[in-house]
């Protein structure tokens, strides 16, 4: 370090003395004024910046130990040597306590002089270090804030959680009063749009434009990009977080403060924002590749689209059968907008609890949507899938967790079934099936009605209609009241029809034919028609049935033999009940009399209306489930 | 038949339900109110089946279901296990007790504890029984059956039809085969020299038609067998057409029964089945009719191959093609008509496809067609079994049911394009296939059949008759 250059004051009476020092400081280098009374030094001090002032005490009238004072008091940064003769010892006593540097004694020789002038100079070393160091030091100490500022967002991995905290550092870091993070929609957009805010924020454009983007210099994170006049000044500052090959974000901030030291904040800021959006990203990519959800226990789609590949491979190979159901969740679109992110975390944690606990070990869950899950049963086949559905729906309707939520109308699961292989070899096809299947089901007689809520005998009869719906025309034919159209299926696989009696015989008997020569497992149930009843005893007596066949309303002994169920109901008789559901499928038809040979019939092959109907007929009669599996 | 049945419970309401609906079904049942005693009962009376409570007082019913399998001399019992709620939630504390969930209805428990003990004393292996008529003659099998006094079913596969005949106690019951029942049946079953037979044991007929010894009923049929087969050689084939010359000479009974048929000619294979008379009385009556030229036959109408020879293994694969996948019974065919007559021909027609054999309890009208099954085409190990369905769309439903195993639906006759039908089908996953004519010719039956298989040579185009007869 060169030594400082002093410019000194030298104040005395004696014009030899202050000749004597100009001439010797002046050889140093060093530069000298001179001054000869108190009046004149503290002009001249006032003039200009010194570094050091001698002063004679030998001033008249005791002037020099008053102008030390002075100088001490007004300036406090120029350090004092006082020359003084051996008869002054008591005012230089005086002197050193006002906090003098160093008295020299006159006769003044040089030697004496260039070494109050060298330890002036010292002195004037060890203030700048000092002044240094304690600059350093409160910029570290403003650095390790940040620091700490982007500790809380480094470790985060979901995007939007990053961006939002990155966001309110940089604000922090500046004390912006208002301030907006740009981001691409995905990996290399073009498009950067305002997607996290803080305070007035929507002064700031809602999306960059191609050219602001181009302007961007890639070398320097922080810019003073402009100046906003309005009830205060206000700099606007852009911050960008350079990723390696692109843009990853960029901010901008109104502020009053735009000092080095804030900026040199938002530096930091900007490097460490960087590596969390980039790495936020790259986490967000691989949950959509990774195996389980991670805001979920389920399972991502892509390790869902694996496992049926695996299974389906399997199930070809070991001629097996899987199901696939599709779980639509109504209910959750409608809540989903009034919460904040952390109770949607919740909200979605619920739903997909909710689900785990209606599966079995062995099945994949897996979440596609927030209010769309797949779920794959291995080694199960339609009356199995009908179970897990069963299980699902009955679980949502009784979700009282629901009321932490904003969700006045609850969640409904919808569920939509696709067995392997009967309903496809390949997943594309059975998800395709299985959404059809959703649809249908929403669509359907049985949720339309609201039949799932009425107990059996009611859905009866509001399937069937009451009597006074109908009316018989002279010619024979039957005119239906308007409003049971609602109860018909437009391709015609629910409706009405009028039969006469001697049919009913034959369709039992077609059933139990068909499923036994199928070989599909089920149950059936019939009531209400003694012909029909005998047919089916027949039938099951000339072939074991695969069929679990039961005669509903009857004694045993009576008609149906073994076939029958001892239950006292007298709807059962009055009316005519067949219920068959299997692993190929259902059929209900429900009649009440018309003539003494005709029927009105109500009769459906739709899958939701049989299993509910029959869950309702069995939780009537306290039968039990089929659960062959 | 009497099971070893054990019921433990801690309620003592469940125990004397279940134990009356099991004892009015003959079996030994013991009943035990906590799971100590329960064990000690089921090793004691070494039960076949075990019903338990899930919440099972004194001991835990896994513990009671893990030392119940730890002792030999109950370790192979049927487990049932009783508990309220979700059976998924039963099957999860064991996987091999069947579930049952409470309250129940214990005349419902009792058939399934019966069905198991049924099940466990059938012994494996004897379930079915099957063979080939050219190794074992039917003749035999029955004198074997009657003797052992066996009971079920032994029922016989051909080209030219399905016969039944029921046994119960070594006695035979009921006969079917084809249109014709009971006495009829078994002579010509027991005609029968080549297909394949099947006997399913405990399997009983529901009415009994025959009561004859059986001794008597195989001593009539070989005389019958033999007559027959002599006035056979006399006769043109039996699909040759027979039509009435004069009307003087029918005195005979036999043939004042076949007269009412005649009123359009018939083959003599379709006499055969119309008339309730047993065949050899029929075929002497149609000889002696012959001689005296009250009739007249004509075997110039032969029977349409299905298939050529060749062919078989394509048209094979063809028919499996259209099995929906995991289904393991005959691969089906829809028949759509508007009205009986169009089914009617259609099947009529296919009488006189060689490979076609008609079902034993035939379809049966449903509002203005017909509904079930026509029969099946057979060849080469295969069957296509042809069921009609209504076009009427109040009938729709059963397509729903009676569709849901098949690929392919013909629409018989001409009628203008429904979409709802088309919806319907592309949602069932079932292709329609158009037979707007001739499809009441044998040719055009078969023609119609394979092109629902797919399996025409590409450019054939519509069927257009060749020959203008048709016997309806």
């Amino acid at each position: 370090m060169t030594p400082p250059r002093l410019r000194t004051l030298v104040v005395a009476a004696d014009l030899a003395v202050a000749n004597f020092v100009e001439r010797v400081l002046r050889d140093h280098g060093d530069e000298v004024t001179v001054a000869s009374d108190v009046p004149d030094a503290l002009a001249q001090l006032a003039r200009a910046e010194h570094q050091l002032a001698l002063v004679s005490l030998s001033l008249p009238r005791g002037d020099g130990l008053a102008l030390v004072h002075h100088i001490r008091a007004l300036h406090p940064d120029v350090d004092v040597v006082v020359l003084t003769a051996p008869s002054e010892l008591a005012d230089t006593a005086h002197a050193l306590a006002l906090g003098v540097l160093q008295n020299v004694m006159l006769p003044l020789t040089g030697d004496a002089l260039l070494v109050a002038a060298d330890r002036c100079r010292e002195r004037r070393i060890l203030i700048q270090e000092r002044r240094r160091l304690a600059a350093a030091g409160e910029l570290s100490q403003k650095r390790s804030a940040t620091y700490a500022r982007c500790a809380a967002f480094v470790a985060e991995t979901d995007p939007g959680v990053v961006g939002a905290r990155v966001l309110n550092a940089c604000v922090e870091e500046c004390d912006a009063s208002a301030g907006a993070l740009y981001a691409p929609a995905y990996l290399g957009a073009t498009d950067y749009a305002r997607v996290v805010t803080h305070g007035e924020a929507a002064r700031f454009p809602a999306v960059l434009t191609q050219d602001e983007l181009q302007a961007l210099d890639p070398t320097r994170s922080v810019m003073l990009v402009g100046e906003r006049h309005g009830e205060a000044h206000r700099n606007v500052v852009q911050v960008a977080f350079m990723g390696s090959s692109d843009l990853s974000a960029i901010i901008m901030l109104e502020t009053a403060q735009a000092s080095a030291t804030a900026l040199a904040g938002l530096e930091v800021v900007a490097g460490l924002g960087t590596a969390a959006l980039i790495s936020a990203r790259r986490v967000d990519a691989m949950a959509r590749t990774g195996i389980k959800d991670p805001e979920t226990s389920a399972y991502t789609f892509a390790y869902f689209g694996d496992v049926a590949g695996r299974e389906i491979d399997r199930a070809r190979r070991h001629q097996r059968r899987f199901s696939l159901l599709i779980v639509d969740l109504d209910g959750v679109e409608h809540a989903r907008p009034q919460m904040v992110p952390e109770q949607l975390l919740d909200f979605r944690r619920l739903l997909a609890d909710a689900l785990l606990e209606t599966v079995r070990d062995s099945d994949v869950l897996a979440r596609v949507e927030d209010d769309e899950y797949y779920i794959l049963l291995p080694e199960t086949g339609l009356l199995g899938a009908l179970a897990a559905k069963r299980r699902i729906e009955s679980r949502f309707s009784e979700l009282d967790e629901l009321s932490q939520f904003h969700a006045p109308d609850g969640v409904e699961a919808v569920v939509g079934i696709a067995v392997f292989p009967a309903d496809g070899s390949d997943l594309g096809r059975l998800l395709r099936v299985g959404r059809r299947r959703v649809e249908q089901s929403r669509a359907g007689v049985f949720r339309r009605l609201g039949l799932a809520r009425v107990p059996f005998w009611s859905a009866i009869d509001l399937l069937l209609g009451n009597p006074s719906d109908v009316s018989l025309q002279p010619n024979g034919s039957v005119v239906l009241h308007e409003d049971l159209e609602r109860n018909h299926d437009p391709l015609g696989l629910a409706q009405h029809a009028v039969m006469p009696r001697a049919l009913l015989s034959r369709i039992a008997r077609t059933l139990i034919g068909d499923a036994t020569r199928q070989h599909a497992v089920g149950t059936l149930y019939a009531a209400g028609d003694l012909n029909m009843v005998n047919a089916l005893a027949d039938a099951v007596g000339a072939a074991p049935s695969s069929l679990r066949v039961w005669v509903l309303g009857g004694e045993s002994g009576g008609p149906g033999g073994e076939l029958s169920l001892p239950v006292t109901d007298a709807r059962l008789r009055d009316g005519v009940l067949l219920l068959a559901l299997s692993e190929i499928g259902g059929y209900v038809l429900v009649a009440r009399h018309l003539t003494d040979d005709s029927l009105l019939v109500y009769h459906a092959a739709d899958l939701d209306l049989v299993d509910g109907l029959m869950t309702a007929l069995q939780s009537a009669y306290h039968l039990q489930p089929e659960v062959r599996l | 038949m009497k099971g070893r049945v054990l019921v433990v419970d801690g309620n003592y309401d469940t125990l004397v339900a279940l134990a009356a609906a099991l004892r009015a079904r003959n079996h030994h049942v013991t009943l035990a109110t906590d799971g100590r005693s329960g064990l000690q009962h089921a090793v004691e009376t070494s039960a076949e089946v075990v019903l338990v409570d899930r919440d099972l007082p004194v001991l835990d019913v896994r513990t009671f279901l893990e030392v119940l399998r730890d002792n030999p001399r109950t370790s192979d019992a049927h487990v049932f296990l009783m508990g309220d709620g979700d059976p998924a939630r039963l099957s999860a504390i064991d996987a091999l007790a069947e579930p049952i969930v409470k309250p129940f209805n214990a005349e419902e428990i009792a058939r399934r504890v019966h069905e198991v003990i049924q099940r466990r004393r059938t012994p494996r292996g004897a379930d079915d029984l099957m063979g080939d008529l050219s190794q074992v003659a039917l003749f035999d099998l029955l004198q074997v059956f009657s003797q052992n006094r066996r009971t079920g079913k032994l029922e016989v596969q051909t080209p030219s039809g399905v016969g039944a005949i029921w046994l119960a106690d070594g006695r035979i019951t009921d006969a079917v085969f084809g249109q014709s029942l009971g006495e009829k049946a078994v002579y010509r079953v027991l005609s029968l020299r080549e297909g394949r037979f099947l006997f399913q044991p405990e399997a009983r007929s529901a009415t009994q038609r025959i009561s004859l010894a059986v001794d008597y009923l195989l001593m009539e049929a070989v005389r019958r067998v033999d007559e027959s087969l002599r006035v056979r050689s006399e006769l043109p084939p039996l699909t040759a057409l027979v039509y009435v010359r004069q009307n003087a000479g029918w005195d005979d009974p036999a043939a004042v029964a076949m007269r009412v048929h005649l009123d359009e000619p018939r083959s003599i294979e379709e006499l055969l089945d119309l008339v309730s008379g047993h065949d050899l009385e029929t075929l002497s009556a149609i000889r002696k009719l012959q001689l005296s030229g009250a009739i007249e036959i004509d075997a110039s109408q032969g029977q349409v191959a299905f298939c050529a020879e060749h062919e078989v293994a394509t048209m094979r694969a063809a028919v499996i093609r259209l099995r929906r996948p995991g289904g393991e019974g005959t691969v089906r065919l829809g028949v759509i008509a508007r009205n009986s007559d169009d089914v009617l021909r259609f099947s009529r027609a296919l009488q006189s496809v060689r490979e076609f054999v008609a079902s034993v309890d035939g379809a049966e009208p449903a509002g203005d067609a017909l509904l079930g099954s026509l029969g099946s085409i057979r060849f080469g190990g295969t069957d296509l079994e042809l069921v009609a369905l209504p076009h009427d769309p109040t009938f729709r439903p059963l397509y729903g049911a009676l569709l849901a195993t098949a690929r392919v639906a013909m629409l018989l006759g001409s009628m203008p394009a429904d979409s709802i039908l088309e919806d319907l089908c592309s949602t069932l996953d079932v292709r329609l296939v158009h037979v707007p004519r001739g499809f009441e010719f044998a040719s055009g039956a078969t023609f119609a059949v394979r092109e629902a298989l797919g399996t025409l040579p590409s450019g054939t185009g519509e069927y257009t008759p060749v020959r203008g007869i048709s016997r309806g």
